[in-house]
């Protein structure tokens, strides 16, 4: 079974319990305005332009014509008949690259074991994120499969957004999920996400009901979902659950640069930054419900 | 409670830690100037006993400097004993060399890292005495003896002559229990006793008779700082310190007749004995070894009889570390440029294995880790070692300390250096006892003669480029070897064993030459670095009636030390597998983009070619197999070299491999044109074992992941890593748990050394451009820590470049 796969991040300090190597799979089923993670949105590779690489020397332009088209910006790009491996050989100072390569279980796992004296000292592990990792259930389920033969924990990142069948192997063969919780209200979701969180929810029952270890993360975006009022939904949501950790995830923007190498257009600017009394807000509420906080995971 | 402080929690006010802060801003400003004393006091010495032998000559003149050198007491200081007349004076040693002093006077203060302000009156001093030396130093005689061919080869850059061309070797760490045994008197009356004997040579009584002389020097030394002490304390108002003083003055006179007795006088004595053996001579690397274990039973004694107590013990812990940053050592420019930052290399170890196989960590190495977290000074280079038996806890305030900033501790793993001392034919628990000295070198305290490493540096990214130049240097013009029989730089390689081949060829060309020049260097410090004092510290000098340069010691291991292992293996790997598998090169386009630096499309065409090949530190076998098999072909030659001591008494006298390079790989990659791994013409080398500047791109598992495929376990001449991590990625309690166990997990992973920079890059360029605001940024060079400000800005440059790992 072959995975699609954007990157290998190793000595991970935020995805879980001690040292982890986080596996982040292509591919996701939500569009998130604020993604960090923009080049992990589709499942095919997407093809990056680094204007400040770029010396203007018109290779690519000449070789792309209908592509690509040279000017003292740098150039622009038709993405749709872009050939990107093409370009990324192409180009002598590496102004494109591509995110992701293929890999079978047994390959990721190996890569993955390289790595396991760090687990072991420091009760860490492997975490699939992505993207939405559970887009691809079969390989991970695969992989934890193959993993727990090696005594190492694994931990799920995930926002749910996946039919339930197709999930469940996967959630059922997993130490540890952690769960995003965007926004209680499914208007207000759709707004943010392009989705409704009716599934989200109902999956998020279903995985608490199977006993599993869940840690939630709520993440705070100035101006969309900072309301005390969704995020006492959200935590009492949670709550019901008998759901012990919420990771407050505070909205940052280390991932926007990426947006113009995409291509893509970054629809949150100038949003403003996140109150921090509203943090403090949310870290109390959930605590008196006896849930324990951290922000940032 | 002191911010500063790691876990301690102080009980009682016995560490005064406003002082500390006194003390150390002085040091935070010092300012570096020459000291002229020490000079003229040798020259008057050697004028009056031309004929004699030099051992003698030397200690008489050790004496008279220790008689008659200027002394003080340092305000605030509970250490007593100056290097020179001023507080960071570096002492002029003329017998070693003296015309690069009188050539580059007037620019020491222009220079663009490691400036010295020298006064009028002090260039005049200096000059006065020079004539007399010249022709009769130890630098006149090593370049009398160096053949040709070795100019030769240094001219093309692939040798340098290390720090022992012209000047002392330092490099030792002293038996201290027997220091501490019997004290000064004590070595006096063991060298009378020796001179009894019936039978002696000539060389045996000349040494016993230094030793005697020696001896007195340092006991008169000690007198007159008890009686400096009684004077200040008498005139003393503050009532502190005048009991002080006058304990001071007491302890003084005390330690210039009998042995030592207490905790106090333990570190008072480790700082006399390491400084006066920097009055002796100006080699560098006089290290303390491992000082949590020699101290600690004088520190419990104490502290079970109610003498001092805990808090008192990080105080004068805390000075003695701090006035370890009041000695210092002018280098010409050309050797600074491979030391920058004002370097002594004092090493002082924690912790790790006992002989006995069980781990030593005790209260003192504890409070050693505090001082350092208060010293935070360069001075001294202190490491950890970390093994199973190590706590926990100890690790964490490691990880702590590390995660201040500046650069220290070094972690050593006793998985892999006990082992790798062993590979040397020690006994186990011989090997147990390593230690560290000068950056990563490792040695056994009290038994080692001078110089684990260091002493030729062989340029590997210079020998690679012969390599691809058929022997020729493409700057210089200069050939000594025509590898395939023709002169010119024209050369094809069919296929990569041919290639390898001629790697292997220059290799040992190079290193024999290199061989050739320690020799040369020895048999003249043998004459010129005849140092009655140190010697008497180490095993078996006083029995044999021998300096350490003679064959004084009980183990004697020499490593040259080697430059560029992974920008070699990963230019290998480059033209493996671009010229020889894919063939989307040929060697002559390689080359000819080579020569024009990857200028122009085509050379930026294919300097990415080269980029893309794989690289080492990336956790990628197909390279890192390659770089390893670029350390076993020089581990390979080592058996056919045996020190100039060979038969002579020491055990031993074989070559061992080290990385331990210091800043050597900034200006060793100055004389090297762009390499086929893609690096451009005149950039930095790699540093030690570390992977090349910005080729490590998956993060620091991979970076050890690669390393660790390295014969590591048979560096027993030292294994260098330095790695940079992101200060926001060690922040929060929760991190440093995650540190910690990647510390823990270094010794698993066959990691000799690693050594950590937590600082980011905007900080560094920021103090680069305003160093004036950043007097106290500290960061690790390669082995050993240095004031930011103080480093050239090639060398300020290379250690921004080094990847940061931003978790």
């Amino acid at each position: 079974m072959i995975g699609h796969i954007g990157k290998l991040q190793h000595y991970s300090t935020k995805d879980g319990p001690g040292i982890r190597t986080t596996v982040f799979l292509l591919g996701c089923s939500l569009r998130c305005r604020w993604c960090a993670n923009p080049e992990f949105l589709n499942p095919e590779l997407t093809l990056m332009y680094f204007k400040d690489r770029c010396q203007r020397c018109g290779l690519c332009a000449k070789a792309y014509p209908d592509a690509i088209t040279l000017s003292a910006e740098g150039c622009q790009i038709d993405r749709k008949k872009a050939d990107a491996n093409a370009l990324v050989d192409l180009c002598p100072y590496d102004s494109y690259e591509v995110q992701g390569f293929d890999l079978s279980a047994e390959e990721l796992v190996q890569r993955l074991l390289k790595d396991r004296e760090f687990y072991e000292t420091s009760h860490g592990g492997v975490t699939f994120s992505g993207g939405e990792c559970l887009l691809q259930a079969e390989f991970v389920s695969e992989c934890i499969k193959l993993l727990h033969k090696e005594g190492i924990h694994v931990t799920l990142d995930t926002a749910g957004n996946v039919p339930w069948e197709t999930m469940e192997p996967a959630i059922q063969e997993a130490d540890l999920i952690l769960y995003d919780i965007k926004a209680f209200d499914s208007e207000l979701h759709r707004q943010g996400t392009g989705v409704g969180n009716e599934l989200i929810r109902s999956s998020f029952k279903k995985i608490t009901e199977l006993g599993k270890r869940v840690i939630v993360r709520m993440i705070l975006i100035p101006g969309y979902n900072d309301t005390k009022e969704d995020i006492m939904q959200r935590i009492d949501f949670v709550s019901g659950c008998n759901v012990k950790q919420i990771d407050f995830l505070k909205y940052h923007i280390l991932g926007v640069g990426k947006y113009e190498k995409l291509g893509m257009e970054y629809e949150l600017k100038d949003i403003g930054s996140l109150d921090e009394s509203i943090v403090e807000f949310a870290q109390l509420y959930a605590q008196k419900k006896g849930i324990r906080t951290t922000v940032g995971g | 409670m002191n911010n500063k402080l790691l876990s301690f929690v102080p009980q009682n006010q016995d560490c005064d830690f406003v002082r500390i802060e006194r003390l150390q801003n002085k040091m935070y400003h010092r300012k570096a100037t020459l000291c002229a004393e020490r000079a003229e006091i040798y020259t008057e010495v050697f004028q009056n006993t031309e004929g004699e032998a030099m051992v003698l000559r030397k200690a008489k003149a050790f004496n008279e400097t220790l008689s008659r050198m200027s002394i003080y007491i340092e305000p605030d200081s509970l250490i007593v004993g100056n290097q020179a007349c001023r507080n960071f004076a570096a002492p002029i040693f003329p017998e070693y060399s003296i015309d690069w002093i009188v050539e580059e006077m007037d620019e020491f203060e222009k220079r663009s890292g490691d400036s010295f302000f020298v006064d009028e009156e002090t260039k005049e001093r200096i000059r006065a005495i020079a004539p007399y030396w010249y022709g009769k130093t130890h630098k006149d005689e090593v370049l009398r003896n160096l053949p040709k061919i070795n100019r030769l080869a240094e001219e093309q850059g692939v040798l340098h002559r290390g720090g022992i061309s012209m000047s002392g070797d330092g490099h030792i760490i002293p038996n201290h229990e027997f220091v501490f045994e019997n004290g000064f008197a004590g070595f006096k009356k063991i060298a009378e006793e020796h001179l009894k004997e019936d039978g002696l040579a000539q060389e045996q009584k000349d040494f016993y008779e230094s030793v005697i002389i020696t001896m007195d020097g340092a006991m008169t030394y000690c007198r007159r700082f008890s009686k400096l002490a009684k004077e200040e304390a008498e005139s003393c108002t503050d009532e502190k310190r005048k009991k002080e003083l006058l304990e001071i003055s007491a302890m003084m006179q005390h330690l210039s007749e009998d042995k030592v007795e207490s905790f106090y006088e333990a570190v008072e004595t480790v700082y006399l004995v390491h400084l006066l053996m920097m009055i002796e001579s100006n080699g560098h690397s006089f290290s303390f070894g491992r000082f949590d274990q020699f101290v600690y039973p004088y520190y419990k004694k104490d502290v079970e009889e109610g003498r001092i107590t805990k808090e008192k013990a990080l105080e004068i812990i805390t000075h003695f570390f701090i006035m370890t940053n009041s000695l210092n050592k002018i280098r010409p420019w050309d050797h600074t440029q491979y030391s920058g930052g004002y370097p002594l290399y004092s090493n002082l170890m924690l912790s790790g294995m006992k002989p006995d196989g069980t781990d030593g960590t005790n209260e003192v190495s504890y409070l050693c880790l505090e001082a350092m977290a208060l010293n935070g000074l360069p001075e001294p280079n202190l490491s950890v070692r970390n093994n199973e038996n190590t706590p926990h806890e100890f690790m964490r305030d490691t990880a702590r300390l590390i995660r201040r900033g500046f650069g220290m501790p070094s972690v050593f793993s006793d998985d892999v250096c006990i082992p790798a001392m062993s590979s040397l034919g020690l006994p186990i628990e011989v090997a147990r006892d390593y230690t560290s000295m000068g950056c990563v070198e490792t040695a056994i305290p009290g038994k080692w003669n001078h110089r684990a490493t260091g002493m030729t540096y062989i340029n590997f990214g210079k020998i690679l480029e012969l390599v691809m130049n058929n022997g020729q240097d493409p700057a210089s013009g200069i050939q000594l070897v025509q590898l395939n029989g023709k002169p010119g730089r024209e050369i094809e390689y069919q296929n990569y064993e041919e290639l390898w081949a001629a790697w292997e060829r220059l290799l040992e060309f190079y290193s024999d030459l290199a061989y050739d020049c320690d020799i040369v260097c020895d048999t003249a410090l043998k004459v010129y670095d005849a140092d009655a004092f140190a010697s008497s510290t180490i095993n078996d000098s006083l029995k044999r009636g021998k300096t350490l340069k003679n064959g004084g010691a009980e183990y004697d291991y020499v490593s040259s030390s080697n430059i560029g292992p992974s920008v070699v293996g990963d230019s290998l790997a480059a033209v493996k597998k671009l010229v020889f598998e894919d063939k989307v090169l040929t060697l002559k386009e390689l080359r000819d983009a080579m020569d024009q630096n990857f200028e122009g499309t085509e050379g930026a065409r294919i300097r990415k070619l080269c980029r893309k090949a794989p690289k080492f530190g990336n956790d990628i076998d197909y390279v890192d197999t390659i770089v390893a098999d670029v350390y076993e072909s020089y581990l390979k030659l080592l058996p056919k070299y045996h020190t100039e001591r060979y038969g002579k008494g020491p055990k031993g006298c074989t070559y061992t491999m080290s990385t331990s390079n210091i800043t050597s790989y900034v200006p060793n990659g100055f004389d090297v044109g762009a390499t086929p791994d893609g690096r451009l013409a005149g950039k930095p080398l790699n540093e030690g074992a570390s992977p090349c500047l910005g080729a490590d791109k998956n993060g620091p598992i991979a970076v050890i992941n690669s390393v660790s495929k390295l014969p590591n376990r048979k560096m027993a001449g030292g294994q260098l890593l330095n790695m940079r991590f992101s200060p926001g990625s060690l922040a929060g309690e929760d991190n440093l748990e995650k540190f910690t166990a990647f510390l823990e997990t270094l010794r698993k992973k066959n990691i000799f050394h690693d050594q950590f920079n937590v600082v980011d890059s905007e900080t560094l360029k920021k103090a680069k451009a305003h160093p004036e605001d950043y007097p106290d940024l500290m960061v690790r060079v390669a082995g050993y820590c240095a004031l930011f400000s103080t480093l050239m800005p090639e060398a300020q440059d290379a250690i921004i470049e080094r990847t940061e790992f931003a978790l």
